[in-house]
């Protein structure tokens, strides 16, 4: 699981810089609330995450994307 | 959905409606010019055409112009309101999208669409307005052209002032996002420079078409 954090980590702080603040990322940290993604960042986010971990997602995985550690334990189902 | 991947039956739909638009073609009677002032001749492969929002007369006036090849429809959610409006349009090739919400698969199935060299039509201001002038530009338009690996051509056109006149189109060059976003991962910023750029790209053409009915 960590590992995938820091991967995730590393991500995030390609794609958006200096618009999240990466070192306070953990798995409990919310997407919308706490990091700020917007609908386009999300899908941004989705889609940087899909080309790196080789997953696809879902329209019905956004409902259940609330958090990074939801990230997390979708890239790891698969 | 290649070129005789789908058979007949798939495109028919689509057909009968770009079989409309021919029609519209000859009462529009379009002059494409493009920003260098040379007659505009169509894109060849996939491309993102993008205009501003004025009327719900804009999807019939782009696809009019562009009738010689399939052109894909980004459309809203609440436009297709009912089962047969959503049928119907899905077979005329507009691919619905939920505007509030992180909609993968509508993204998802543009990409497709012009990786397999077809058009798609988008106001990316993200709804109409009728004074021509909406907000800055939403980064759909930029993410989708990015993801697919296609240019971005801005049109702009405006009401003619008798039906007797030709329809006065300029169409803008081609807008590659790539020259924004160079790294694996755009950043957000990126995307959001592009998407400015892509605007004003867009203002462009609205001044020298401007410039051409004066």
């Amino acid at each position: 699981m960590n590992s995938t954090l820091s991967k995730l980590t590393e991500l995030f702080e390609n794609v958006f810089e200096n618009e999240i603040d990466v070192k306070g990322i953990s798995e409990e940290s919310r997407l919308i609330e706490d990091l700020g993604m917007n609908s386009i960042g999300l899908l941004y986010m989705a889609m940087a995450v899909e080309e790196e971990f080789s997953i696809s997602f879902t329209n019905e995985d956004f409902a259940i994307l609330h958090t990074v550690g939801d990230v997390i334990r979708k890239i790891e189902e698969n | 959905m290649k070129k005789g991947k789908k058979g007949f039956w798939h495109y028919l739909p689509m057909d009968t409606g770009r079989f409309i638009y021919w029609l519209m073609h000859g009462y529009y009677r379009f002059k494409k010019i493009g920003t260098d002032g040379k007659r505009y001749k169509n894109p060849k492969g996939g491309a993102i055409i993008v205009s501003f929002h004025k009327g719900f007369s804009d999807p019939f006036i782009l696809g009019s112009m562009f009738c010689k090849r399939r052109l894909y429809f980004l459309t809203a959610k609440e436009v297709m309101f009912n089962k047969i409006v959503e049928t119907l349009l899905k077979g005329m090739g507009c691919i619905k999208i939920d505007r509030e919400a992180s909609d993968i698969a509508a993204i998802k199935q543009s990409v497709e669409v012009l990786k397999n060299g077809n058009l798609l039509g988008m106001f990316p201001e993200g709804g109409i307005h009728r004074d021509g002038q909406g907000d800055k530009i939403k980064g759909g338009a930029v993410l989708i052209a990015l993801r697919a690996g296609v240019p971005i051509i801005p049109v702009y056109t405006e009401k003619r002032s008798s039906i007797f006149k030709r329809k006065l189109v300029i169409v803008g060059e081609k807008f590659n996002c790539s020259d924004y976003c160079t790294k694996k991962f755009p950043s957000v910023a990126d995307l959001n420079l592009a998407a400015e750029k892509l605007y004003e790209k867009m203002e462009e053409c609205k001044k020298i078409y401007e410039q051409y009915v004066k």
